[in-house]
């Protein structure tokens, strides 16, 4: 089945869809243990991320039959290929694509690009002319006979791109494809790997640690952390109401979790609460329940800094200055983080980053230990149940 | 000298160990009785032990190929105790003397070993002082060079190739033929070689287990020992033949190495 299933799939364009991956792994290893399940629909991309650490790499490698299960089931278009007789990788149709390109290093980036083609069935010839329509794809036109060795990083991925998508996977795996390229580099081959995905609709499980490929590459975004899912939805979804302190980071948001309270969220001690009002319709129904843990989130770049006037804000605020409003707290800044347009100032209580520019940082003489007044918009401020 | 970092002190030993390797091959060289070197070496018996050594070394070596390279491969994908296990096994023929070898293969395949006596009984086969006999001492003694230099070569190449070419669709036989042994061609090539040169080089265990009948299983060492120990007036023949076989191992070193270069990428080519 896997033959004819191969041959159609070496014909030209128009190509066919990828296939379906309904997948779910448990693998424990030395003290480890990955419980992990997703699905991504036919011509489907998703984005798999996570911290270090977190199983994303095993997780890729027990779907392409590289790692062992423990239990669970990879299927691929309804069957098992991971049941009591594991399918043998090179019988899955699974293609995994790494940080590194891995090109055959004594084989021409024409015959690497031809090799998963050859070993699909193609003749020497068909395989060849492919491997050179391929070459052309990915904007490699006349490097048919550059051995890897004589290409840069970035021509290496695209040939490995081409090599794995030449091949017509039912699932393609790309593992952080991107993280070894210079930023320049990654973004001509976002782009490109953006087009040929979507060229070839192909069926992909995307792992990245960057939010710009999740958005620019994916539909979807599964959260691994410690072996498990924390969140699944769609990139806008994630990334805009993310469920976990890593989540949020990889947003570039403030995740604050507090206690919903007449629809606003609070927390913080009877004497100095600090209180977020919201605009956002959905948000208030999620800060109905009085109690409720409620998390909100507010972008760096939505919160206003400045200076306060109040040497020792939490003792002395009620008595020296005016009682903040609603949206408007005191702080003392922990830390300041560089970023490219200025500085990230990290306060504590709630733990909220704020971005101010350089010349601001300048102008208020920011520095760790220094008390501010922090402020958000209403319009600004999100809220998710917990 | 070019410059690097290296202590500069260092090049003493490094001429004091270049001379020892060269001189004796110089001195060799300069006792070479030119006026009968052509009539030495063009003699039947020259000529019959070389064609022996030749043709003996070159089957050992094919045999050491298949058996050697399934081995060096299976020691390299087994786990890390087995593999150091059957590296040690590998690693004892090489350390033991030719001499024990030659009397273990006696033991072994002799009338009264353990296999000798059922190969007679059975079949009514003779190994001993055989040319088959001279072939299974080269294959002893050789055959280790060969495992350790391509298990070496394939074990630090890593896995990681040969996963690529699976998830590509490639099923084990096309990974092996077209990944995993391109990939170590530097190790196969170093060890057909040095695992001909020990074949071709070899006397002591040949020497106990084959003997030294002219024609059946006088070697090229053999030859030069019998010439050296029964000439007793003149060397001339011993050292003649002794040229040949220097000047035949390395022309076969040269012819190996002329087709290796070109064909196998670099460490630093790759990255």
């Amino acid at each position: 089945m896997s033959e004819a299933v191969s041959g159609a799939a070496m014909s030209r364009a128009p190509r066919p869809s990828g296939g379906a991956l309904d997948t779910h792994i448990v693998i424990e290893r030395h003290g480890f243990r990955l419980d992990a399940a997703l699905a991504v629909a036919p011509g489907e991309v998703v984005a798999l991320m996570g911290p270090s650490g977190a199983g994303k790499s095993t997780l890729l490698a027990a779907i392409a039959g590289l790692v062992r299960m423990r239990s669970g089931r990879v299927r691929i278009d309804g069957s098992d290929v991971a049941g009591s007789h594991p399918v043998a990788p090179h019988r899955r149709g699974v293609v995994l694509l790494g940080q590194d390109p891995r090109l055959f290093p004594h084989l021409s980036a024409a015959d690497n690009i031809a090799f998963g083609m050859r070993a699909h069935g193609l003749s020497r010839h068909a395989a060849r002319a492919e491997a050179r329509a391929w070459l052309d794809r990915v904007g490699l036109d006349g490097f048919d006979a550059r051995r890897p060795a004589e290409l840069s990083g970035g021509q290496q991925q695209r040939v490995a791109l081409a090599r794995a998508l030449a091949t017509a996977p039912r699932v393609l795996l790309l593992d952080e494809p991107l993280t070894a390229l210079d930023p320049e580099t990654a973004g001509g081959i976002r782009t490109l790997l953006a087009e040929q995905l979507r060229a070839a609709d192909a069926t992909a499980l995307v792992v990245t640690h960057d939010a710009l490929d999740a958005a620019s590459l994916a539909s979807r975004l599964v959260m691994l952390e410690r072996g498990a899912v924390t969140q699944t939805g769609t990139v806008r979804e994630v990334l805009t109401t993310p469920a976990t302190r890593f989540a949020a980071a990889v947003a570039g948001t403030n995740r604050l979790v507090g206690v919903a309270s007449r629809g606003r969220w609070t927390t913080g001690s009877e004497r100095t609460p600090v209180v977020l009002p919201t605009d956002d319709g959905p948000s208030r129904r999620a800060a109905a329940h009085d109690g409720a843990l409620l998390a909100a989130f507010v972008r760096p770049a939505d919160v206003v800094l400045e200076p306060s006037d109040a040497p020792e804000p939490r003792e002395t605020r009620p008595r020296e200055t005016s009682p903040p409003r609603t949206g408007e707290w005191y702080a003392r800044i922990v830390r300041l983080d560089h970023t490219p347009g200025g500085a990230r100032v990290h306060t504590a209580d709630p733990p909220v980053a704020v971005d101010v520019s350089a010349d601001a940082v300048a102008a208020l003489g920011l520095a760790p230990g220094m008390a501010v007044r922090l402020q958000v918009d209403a319009a600004k401020v999100r809220f998710a149940a917990v | 000298m070019t410059g690097g970092t290296l202590p500069r002190v260092l090049a003493i030993p490094a001429v004091v160990g270049l001379a020892l390797l060269v001189l004796p091959l110089v001195a060799l060289v300069t006792r070479v009785e030119w006026a009968t070197l052509a009539a030495d070496i063009t003699s039947p018996a020259a000529l019959t032990a070389l064609g022996l050594s030749l043709s003996t070394a070159l089957v050992a070596t094919l045999v050491c190929v298949v058996l050697g390279v399934p081995f060096a491969l299976v020691i390299a994908r087994s786990g890390p105790r087995t593999s150091a296990a059957l590296r040690a096994i590998v690693t004892v023929p090489l350390v033991l003397p030719p001499m024990v070898g030659g009397v273990a293969l006696l033991f072994l395949f002799g009338r009264q070993g353990m296999l000798g006596t059922l190969l007679e009984a059975w079949w009514g086969i003779r190994i001993p002082f055989t040319t088959l006999a001279v072939v299974l001492a080269q294959v002893f003694v050789a055959l280790p060079f060969l495992v350790l230099a391509l298990e070496g070569t394939v074990r630090s190449r890593g896995i990681e190739f040969e996963h690529t070419a699976a998830t590509l669709g490639a099923g084990r036989w096309r990974t092996l033929t077209q990944v995993t042994l391109p990939l170590a061609a530097p190790g196969l090539v170093a060890g057909v070689v040095l695992c001909f040169a020990r074949a071709i080089g070899e006397f002591g265990a040949t020497a106990l287990f084959a003997g030294n009948a002219p024609g059946v299983t006088q070697t090229m060492p053999l030859a030069i020992y019998t010439a050296f120990n029964g000439a007793g007036v003149s060397q001339g023949p011993a050292v003649a033949l002794s040229l040949l076989l220097l000047v035949t191992a390395v022309g076969v070193l040269l012819l190996v190495r002329g087709w290796r270069t070109d064909r196998v990428p670099t460490a630093e080519a790759r990255r």
